[in-house]
């Protein structure tokens, strides 16, 4: 069976299943079942949005007046900084690939520092939510409040859970037991980190764009 | 050469192709940052926009969907190898996106 360009400059860890190493299999799996989680929660705020009333007999308010342009300019600004980690973790695993681990482990470590950013204005963004507009009686539809900081929480709590096993990443390359020889593994966290942002892009477009 | 076949997407350098799909990735994301602002509200003109409305808000819905999926696609295809993949990835990969379509189709008040 013909094998994958990156695993022909470099050979996969761990035995195969169908041709694939059994780590990504694992991954993949699990992803598709965290996609189908997120399918889940915005299939439900699509039909809670669409229902009559907004589902609760109040209008549904539009998110364009409700987050402002600069709160929709700041998340944009957010959704950029993960498409940059997204960028540091494919450089930090051809790095790791071609067996150049300094390089790898600078791009990995820029990879947790968008993410702890995202987090960041998440939590900025999420306090003056809170403080000043959903609990200030401004925003009347409970439903537009449940299904946003459920869908901005559960993937935030993403995130959160993509930045610490990045960090466990960087450590093990800074000690040497991530190496060329076992650069899978960088393959497989990063796999993890692209779909945190692939889930974040249409996340950023139903609640905040549409 | 060998070695160096293994270093290309679609026959560009890995790193550059990459900063391709960076630089598309931002490109949309800029151009859906602005598809709300030139499009009417759901009552109508928006009094805060900087720009005079040029388009109704469902095409809008239309046009951010379809951004978003080509965001995604570029996600799932190039950083995440897609590409490169075995045919018994890429099946994987597309079931929950297949999933999410008759779910949302299911629940949608029609």
């Amino acid at each position: 069976m013909a094998s994958t360009a990156l695993e022909e400059l470099h050979p996969p860890l761990g035995e195969e299943s169908l041709g694939v190493v059994h780590g990504k299999l694992g991954m993949w799996t699990f992803l598709v079942m965290d996609a189908m989680t997120f399918a889940g929660f915005l299939a439900g705020y699509a039909r809670l949005r669409w229902g009559v009333g907004g589902g609760a007999d109040i209008p549904w308010p539009y998110p364009y007046d409700t987050f402002g342009q600069v709160g929709i300019q700041l998340t944009a600004f957010n959704t950029f900084i993960l498409v940059c980690s997204s960028v540091s973790m494919v450089h930090s695993l051809a790095a790791a690939l071609k067996g150049n681990m300094k390089t790898a482990q600078n791009w990995m470590l820029a990879t947790i520092i968008g993410g702890l950013f995202f987090l960041g204005i998440q939590g900025f963004e999420w306090t003056h939510l809170i403080k000043d507009i959903f609990f200030n009686g401004d925003i009347k539809n409970v439903n537009f409040a449940a299904t946003f900081f459920c869908l901005t929480g559960f993937h935030g709590c993403h995130v959160a859970v993509g930045v610490i096993y990045n960090l466990i990443m960087f450590l093990g390359m800074r000690s040497g037991k991530i190496h060329q020889g076992n650069a899978s593994l960088v393959e497989i966290a990063g796999l993890y980190w692209h779909f945190v942002d692939l889930v974040w892009i249409l996340v950023f477009t139903f609640v905040y764009l549409i | 050469m060998a070695h160096d076949k293994t270093r290309t997407i679609g026959g560009i350098e890995l790193n550059v192709s990459y900063m391709i799909i960076w630089a598309v990735l931002l490109g949309l994301t800029l151009v859906e940052v602005f598809i709300p602002e030139m499009a009417h509200g759901p009552t109508g003109p928006r009094e805060n926009s900087i720009f005079d409305p040029v388009f109704s808000r469902n095409l809008s819905i239309v046009l951010l969907i379809a951004l978003a999926i080509a965001k995604t696609y570029c996600v799932a295809w190039f950083y995440m190898h897609l590409v490169d993949e075995r045919p018994l990835i890429v099946l994987i990969g597309c079931t929950p996106f297949i999933f999410s379509v008759f779910l949302t189709v299911g629940l949608f008040p029609w």
